[in-house]
């Protein structure tokens, strides 16, 4: 029992930082190799980028493989993450690294960007739309500027991978201020139903006409 | 006093006071579901009313019309009013007019004298739908050049002559200079009057054979309120309270936001992407659609053609054709002046019920895409269940309908019949009155 204990810390603390967190959250389906599994894919040529978008959205670590469960928000604590994206860095180096944005960027441009290069998946106010099969693209609204960022360099699941020659870093910083500055545009007087289709339009015309029909039943034997 | 004297002005030269006096006093029959078809007819105003306003602002070029709608939608509330206004009257409108088909069929008020206004009122429909549509269309916006370019896929390919109709539409290749211009003109002139004409013809129809009426008449007689004050102060309340609907969704509701779509370029698409919801149907038919290309003739006719194009006008011909349908069915031709009510014909009531099912379901497959986000499936399960209900359901629908029409109309019988049993009465040696069925002595 004390031999096992004893050579479970001898292991623990001869082993790279990250390695146990790595073997319990990545390793039954990503390989204690980062070669990937029937299950996961491999990590070899990840890159920081997604790896980072993976875990910061909550994508990963999946509960079960193969399942997209999407943005979740962050199930790991951030030194966690540190240490594994630290780990599988130390193994694979290379890949798209994470890159650093601002939310300074010009979101006229930004918007000019995401309506040529985004928008006809992630839908007219990025609140995510279907992109056919069992596919959709995520809504962006709950995201950060870097994991915006990420996903435009790493290209997670469906999602194409923007490098630099399809976007520069200013269109890159651009794009992510107005995506991020979508969650805090000004509030419009009217009551909005319909931000990016007219099916709810329909609903309500014919709401209408069924309020005016009541009333005509209520008012007309009098 | 003055309008005395206008009212001897003219009759005095055109011997108007007979006239004024039988339309005056000319009797309306009433009923709520009658009210129906002025909602539609209150929104076609309001439509003019708001539309010439919009007619003074908007730019119709390819180059100017996004522009002009976000500068007028900006320059002053009263340009945004009127543009919701507008669009919110036309969703409306053309609500009102299924609703106000739907209660003409039920009750079969189509039939003869009165298979001309069934038309005429199918023709409004058309006419209203692609009237809606072009107009949907002027903003030159990412959203409605999305349907722009699905219509003229459609009108493509009509086989022989698609490519020449759409050259015409287009004023050359797609999005040609002259689509914008020519969808204006369409939209503010051609439709419109063609509504105008279509419309005096129809209500000049009801004016001239009189309304329909559920009170039986074995003496020919109209049962009604006069025109004036009755009816005056009645149509007068629908206008206002229809005006009065329209306007506070348009000031309250927002509709159709083209500056949130951003204008059009022919490299750019919309997702989620819908039309307005009488397009709906057509929409969901293409989704359904089968994928085929086959050759007629050694002519390729794409699959957009049969769920485009051949789906609607045979739609379009069975829905102007009920009248005689209808006869063919009942083998009855006489004039029928008398409503009748829904029940009375359960078997047209499930027709009716499988037609708006059908409806419905292509309807809810235009918006598959958003659905299958929503419920987290496969569109294309979606599209599968869709092309199951299509038919299955409408037949099942139409079924159970008549089903419950009929049971209806047998319950009600029996309770007519307890009701409206008639009794002879006889004397009897006491001096009391007896019962007894007539004429069994």
């Amino acid at each position: 029992m004390t031999l096992a204990l004893g050579l479970a810390a001898v292991l623990a603390l001869a082993s790279p930082p990250g390695q146990l967190p790595y073997a319990t959250y990545c390793a039954s389906c990503h390989g204690a190799d980062l070669r990937g599994t029937s299950n996961g894919p491999s990590l070899r040529n990840a890159g920081a980028a997604s790896v980072d978008f993976e875990l910061v959205t909550g994508r990963m670590p999946a509960a079960v493989p193969w399942i997209e469960v999407g943005h979740r928000g962050q199930q790991l604590p951030d030194a966690t993450i540190k240490a594994i994206e630290a780990y599988i860095a130390s193994v694979a180096p290379g890949g798209t690294p994470i890159p650093v944005v601002t939310a300074g960027g010009d979101v006229a441009n930004g918007r000019e960007v995401y309506v040529e290069n985004c928008r006809h998946c992630h839908g007219v106010d990025a609140d995510g739309a279907s992109v056919g099969g069992a596919e959709w693209a995520p809504s962006l609204h709950r995201t950060s500027i870097t994991q915006v960022a990420e996903a435009i360099r790493a290209g997670p699941g469906q999602m194409p991978r923007f490098g630099a020659r399809q976007l520069d870093d200013r269109a890159l910083r651009d794009v992510a201020t107005y995506v991020f500055a979508l969650d805090r545009r000004e509030a419009t007087p009217r009551v909005p139903v319909a931000r990016d289709n007219p099916v709810p339009e329909g609903l309500f015309g014919w709401l209408a006409i069924g309020a005016l029909a009541l009333a005509a039943y209520a008012f007309a034997r009098h | 006093m003055i309008l005395r004297r206008v009212d001897r002005f003219f009759d005095e030269r055109l011997g108007s006071d007979a006239w004024v006096r039988y339309v005056f006093a000319k009797l309306y029959p009433d009923h709520w579901s009658f009210y129906l078809g002025e909602f539609a007819l209150y929104c076609f105003v309001m439509l003019v009313a708001t539309g010439v306003w919009l007619t003074f602002v908007f730019q119709p070029s390819h180059a100017g019309a996004f522009a002009s709608v976000i500068a007028f939608t900006r320059a002053t509330p009263v340009g945004y009013l009127m543009r919701q206004v507008h669009h919110w009257s036309a969703v409306a409108f053309i609500a009102a007019i299924v609703v106000h088909l739907g209660r003409v069929f039920f009750t079969a008020a189509f039939r003869k004298p009165r298979e001309i206004t069934w038309v005429l009122g199918v023709l409004l429909l058309v006419t209203a739908s692609v009237t809606g549509f072009t107009g949907y269309s002027l903003p030159d916006d990412t959203l409605s050049g999305t349907g722009l370019r699905i219509a003229d896929a459609v009108l493509l390919s009509i086989p022989f002559i698609g490519g020449w109709a759409a050259d015409l539409l287009n004023g050359g290749g797609y999005p040609g200079p002259l689509l914008i211009p020519h969808l204006y003109v369409i939209h503010v002139y051609f439709l419109p009057v063609t509504i105008g004409a279509l419309l005096a013809l129809h209500l000049g129809l009801v004016f001239y054979q009189k309304h329909t009426q559920f009170e039986p008449d074995p003496a020919h007689v109209v049962v009604g309120r006069r025109f004036w004050p009755d009816y005056t102060l009645r149509t007068l309340a629908v206008f206002f309270a229809t005006a009065g609907v329209v306007t506070l969704l348009g000031a309250l509701i927002e509709i159709n936001p083209v500056e949130n779509y951003g204008p059009y370029h022919d490299w750019l698409v919309t997702n989620p992407a819908a039309p307005d919801w009488y397009a709906a149907w057509l929409d969901g038919a293409l989704r359904l659609g089968p994928a085929v290309e086959w050759r007629i003739f050694g002519h390729p006719v794409p699959a957009v053609f049969w769920p485009g194009m051949v789906l609607p006008t045979l739609a379009f011909l069975l829905v102007v054709a009920w009248p005689w349908i209808d006869k063919t069915i009942t083998k009855r031709d006489e004039v029928g002046d008398v409503l009748v009510p829904p029940t009375a014909a359960p078997w047209r009531v499930g027709v009716g019920a499988a037609l708006v099912t059908a409806g419905v379901v292509l309807t809810l497959a235009a918006s598959d895409d958003q659905q299958a986000v929503g419920a987290h499936v496969r569109v294309t399960a979606l599209v599968t269940l869709y092309r199951i209900l299509f038919p299955f359901g409408s037949i099942a629908v139409g079924l159970i309908a008549a089903l419950l029409a009929a049971e209806l109309r047998a319950s009600r019988a029996g309770r007519g019949a307890e009701r409206e049993r008639v009794v002879e009465l006889v004397r009897n040696a006491e001096g009391g009155f007896d019962a007894r069925e007539p004429h069994s002595t």
